[in-house]
């Protein structure tokens, strides 16, 4: 493919103790397009995503960004270059107003506030991208799942990222719910964003995606389109197989 | 040597409290995640119920030991429920923090006010026998006091170890919702612990009475050995906080012996920190 | 991104009403500056009430350096009365051995409790939740042991200042008057500064810190390197109020760093509100005075009362009022009544789009 990549991940493995969470996984990032990884529950897609954004080291390998290692970099260096994350168990910063919300993140990042005034600015633009304009005085911890799974997105974008990582961001939405934030996704991605999402909904992976990744039990079993992974008969066995019930939801 | 031996025994002993305090301490963390600022205070509230029950009723202070634990079990459980139980919903830890720092203020001044600022003691027949272990001499009140607390120590563990409530409280310590799940009556749970926590404390109180002044600042030196004992022997972990007890009392009569007894308070502080540090970052390197 | 559809127009109308809410708020202020400016020529007779006053100042300020660490960033400490308690130390050495200027006393005073905290603290920022708390307290009993085996430093009988000729460049008065001005200057500026803070970009990350420190890492906030600045900060401020506090009692002794001293400098934030930036000033207002109001009636029969008090107010305000008295306020009838009847304020809506078209015009005319 002619796409540079923006995340190379190479043979990457985690051990916990005895336990080996993510063994040995390669894989690819290109820029500007939606990518996903699926995986039933306890495939290592979490643990993956923690050691990409810097949460956890790797036990072995290595990953580049933009042809820059950074295995080792902190958690709070991401976003100044660039990657921004959201939480699967959502982490709003609960006694703060929505709007203090966004503004905290305005002030980090790529383009970060330099005064209060830009801030306040870049957060209006947010929320209003976002749909939570309405809510902005809201307090964060006063508002249901779906505006705080938003509220995580509107965080990471106000940090103005190349790379948005996305952890299960539509678990626990009903499929209006869901629609919605398919949409939003899209625009994002549509806005210049490369997008890096961990999805249990099949049909959310299925629409957005471009790639695939299909891991189990820590280890990658399949890449491709969407429509390549759904009929690989081992992904068909190992995960839709065992796991119907998510696969048709 | 002889010396060495004899600081070695008193520091044994007047560790055996600092352990007391600290898994009464441990109790509580274990299942509130709260430290209980105000542990040193309601063992100074064990030391004036013996004062009372010695004075006005003529109880001999080890007779007077489960009558000030009993009282000590119910005045914890009126605080737990009626305080730091519904402060708990808040999720707060500032506030909960400084309710118990708050109640600490509240009882010492209590005190203060109701027997003024004037240093007690008690003196009993057996006050100034003394026990000859080999080289060791040791004052018989505080002989019986360790063992006494040694006693405490084993009925604690085997209370834990074997009888439901023990469990309970150990379901609860490991993880509250999964123990409100199973049936576990968790903020009765919260109940018992911190009555626990207050009994040990008054306990220890108690048996202090016999060998030390008791005034309304009396809790406040053992109040941050407490929190020194809790932190490094592990927080929630009731055999560290004895194995930490112990190894404190040893460090502070060692120290007061082989360097001198104004450095005391210093030295310990420090060790305190350069071990809290050291360990919390190995702790975190390891992740 | 596209989509803006933020409202841009405002009518006439709305930008009046914001202007004359603020023109009320600005008048509701300067009516009790002017107020406390003026106390002092009715009180100036009677010194223990002007002994109230200082005292409220320097604590509240002394509250308010808390309130970074505590209410901002979430760390509890304990040790406040030790930062102050070095802060003067440090100026009290410098003036009487060294016979430095006060006023460069204190700076360096400052800048040593900033330097102390910092290298002390650095390494314990890994640690979270109640381990910082005990690090605070073992740090704080830490410095005052030293002091008391410091022969230098005078050991438990502490050290004096000169008294003499009332002098501005040795920060020395017989009257309290200036003391009243200097202490409420403090006060002022400190607040002011806090205010900046809150809304700054420090402010936000201190506050991310509070509610999420893996949030905090993920929008890009060093937690650790922030923590150390909040802590230096803090312990700054309050050293600067242990230089006014020696200047003003003219002795210092190491009780000044007695625990229980710290849990004093607490109380006002907690019990104003911890949340906010005025929460201390709400609290020392009330708190303080009724304190010394009870020492200065009981003390003598019934050491402790005022302790009994404080610690009383403090268990019922957590209990009944876990956001403290500004947080039950700012929800209360009370202050909708006080902001729609006499100040006038209009609804969020208005007062918003007063700002966005503010930021317009200034952002208008920088470019």
């Amino acid at each position: 493919m002619a796409v540079q990549p923006i995340i190379e991940v190479h043979n990457i493995t985690k051990r916990f103790k005895g336990l080996t969470a993510v063994k040995d996984v390669s894989f690819e990032v290109e820029k500007g397009k939606i990518t996903g990884m699926i995986g039933p529950n306890g495939a290592g897609k979490s643990t993956t995503f923690n050691m990409i954004c810097g949460y956890y080291p790797p036990t072995e390998g290595r990953i580049f960004y933009k042809g820059e290692d950074i295995t080792s970099k902190p958690a709070y260096e991401y976003t100044k270059m660039g990657i921004a994350r959201t939480f699967q168990i959502m982490k709003p910063l609960k006694n703060l107003t929505v709007m203090d919300n966004v503004i905290a993140s305005a002030y980090f990042g790529t383009d970060p506030a330099k005064n209060p005034r830009e801030a306040r600015e870049k957060a209006m633009e947010i929320l209003n991208f976002t749909g939570l304009y309405d809510k902005r005085n809201t307090l964060s911890k006063d508002m249901g799942t779906p505006d705080q799974k938003r509220l995580e997105m509107a965080r990471a974008l106000a940090t103005n990222p190349e790379l948005l990582f996305l952890d299960e961001n539509m678990a626990g939405l009903n499929p209006t719910e869901t629609e919605d934030a398919i949409r939003l996704i899209r625009r994002i991605n549509e806005s210049g964003v490369t997008v890096f999402l961990i999805e249990h909904i099949m049909k959310a992976v299925v629409s957005l995606c471009e790639k695939v990744i299909v891991l189990h039990h820590g280890e990658k079993i399949a890449v491709g389109t969407p429509d390549e992974v759904m009929n690989d008969p081992y992904v068909m066995e190992v995960y839709l197989g065992t796991k119907k019930e998510d696969g048709n939801a | 040597m002889s010396t060495v031996l004899q600081a070695i025994a008193n520091g044994l002993m007047i560790g055996g409290f600092y352990a007391m305090m600290g898994m009464g301490q441990n109790v509580i963390f274990g299942v509130m995640k709260i430290i209980n600022f105000c542990h040193g205070e309601m063992l100074m509230v064990g030391m004036y119920l013996t004062f009372v029950l010695y004075t006005f009723f003529g109880m001999d202070p080890y007779a007077a030991v489960p009558f000030v634990a009993f009282i000590m079990f119910i005045l914890g459980a009126c605080i737990q429920s009626s305080l730091i139980t519904p402060s708990l919903g808040t999720k707060s830890f500032t506030n909960l923090l400084f309710l118990t720092v708050g109640l600490g203020t509240l009882l010492s001044n209590i005190a203060l006010v109701t027997f003024g600022s004037s240093f007690r003691t008690i003196t009993t027949s057996y006050t100034g026998n003394v026990v000859q272990l080999g080289p060791v001499t040791m004052g018989l009140p505080k002989l019986i006091s360790f063992v006494v607390t040694i006693i405490i120590t084993i009925l604690l563990f085997a209370f834990l170890k074997y009888t439901t409530l023990g469990k309970q409280i150990r379901a609860v310590s490991q993880n509250s919702v999964g123990a409100e799940v199973v049936g576990i009556n968790v903020k009765g749970i919260y109940i018992l612990a911190y009555g626990i926590g207050a009994a040990l404390a008054g306990t220890a109180g108690a048996l202090l009475t016999l060998f030390y002044v008791i005034s309304p600042t009396a809790g406040s030196i053992f109040s941050f050995r407490a929190l020194i004992v809790v932190v490094v022997g592990g927080l929630g972990s009731i055999p560290g906080a004895f194995f930490a007890g112990i190894f404190l009392g040893l460090l502070e009569t060692l120290v007061s012996l082989l360097v001198s007894p104004m450095y005391k308070d210093l030295i310990v502080f420090v060790t305190f920190i350069v071990i809290l540090v050291i360990r919390q970052n190995i702790i975190a390197r390891r992740r | 991104m596209d989509q803006i559809n933020i409202k841009k127009e405002v009518s006439d109308e709305d930008l009046k009403s914001a202007s004359i809410y603020y023109r009320n708020i600005k008048i509701a202020v300067c009516a009790f500056l002017a107020v406390l400016l003026i106390i002092p020529l009715f009180i100036k007779d009677y010194p223990y009430i002007m002994n109230v006053f200082v005292l409220v100042f320097y604590m509240t300020t002394l509250s308010m350096a808390w309130n970074l660490l505590g209410g901002m960033t979430g760390q509890n400490s304990l040790g406040h009365a030790a930062y102050m308690g070095l802060g003067a130390y440090a100026c009290c050495l410098l003036m009487t051995k060294a016979e430095v200027n006060p006023w460069i006393c204190c700076i360096f005073g400052m800048i040593v409790v900033g330097l102390v905290s910092g290298i002390i603290f650095y390494p314990c920022f890994i640690l979270k939740g109640p381990y910082f708390t005990l690090v605070s307290i073992a740090f704080g009993e830490a410095i005052r042991q030293f002091i008391l085996n410091w022969d230098f430093a005078g050991n438990a009988i502490g050290i004096s200042l000169s008294f003499g000729d009332d002098s501005w460049a040795e920060f020395r008065f017989m009257s309290k008057v200036p003391y009243y001005y200097v202490g409420l200057f403090m006060l002022i500026a400190v607040y002011v500064f806090m205010k900046k803070i809150d809304r700054s970009k420090l402010g936000f990350a201190l506050k991310t810190i509070r509610e999420d420190e893996d949030t905090a890492a993920a929008i890009g906030i060093n937690p650790i390197k922030y923590k150390v600045i909040a802590v230096v900060i803090s312990a700054m401020i309050a050293g600067m109020v242990g230089f006014f506090y020696a200047s003003y009692n003219r002795y210092i002794d190491p009780d000044l760093m007695l625990q229980t001293y710290s849990v004093e400098s607490v109380l006002p934030a907690v019990v104003g509100g911890a949340s906010f930036v005025e929460g201390p000033l709400v609290g020392g207002g009330i708190m303080i005075t009724i304190s010394e109001f009870l020492r200065n009636q009981f003390g003598a029969i019934l050491p402790g009362i005022n302790l009994i008090m404080y610690a009383l107010v403090l268990i019922l305000v957590i209990r009944f009022r876990p956001s403290g008295l500004l947080g039950w306020y700012m929800n209360s009838d009370i202050k909708n009544k006080i902001d729609k009847g006499i100040l006038k304020k209009p609804s969020m809506e208005v007062l918003e789009a007063a700002q966005a078209a503010n930021d317009h015009n200034s952002s208008g005319r920088r470019v």
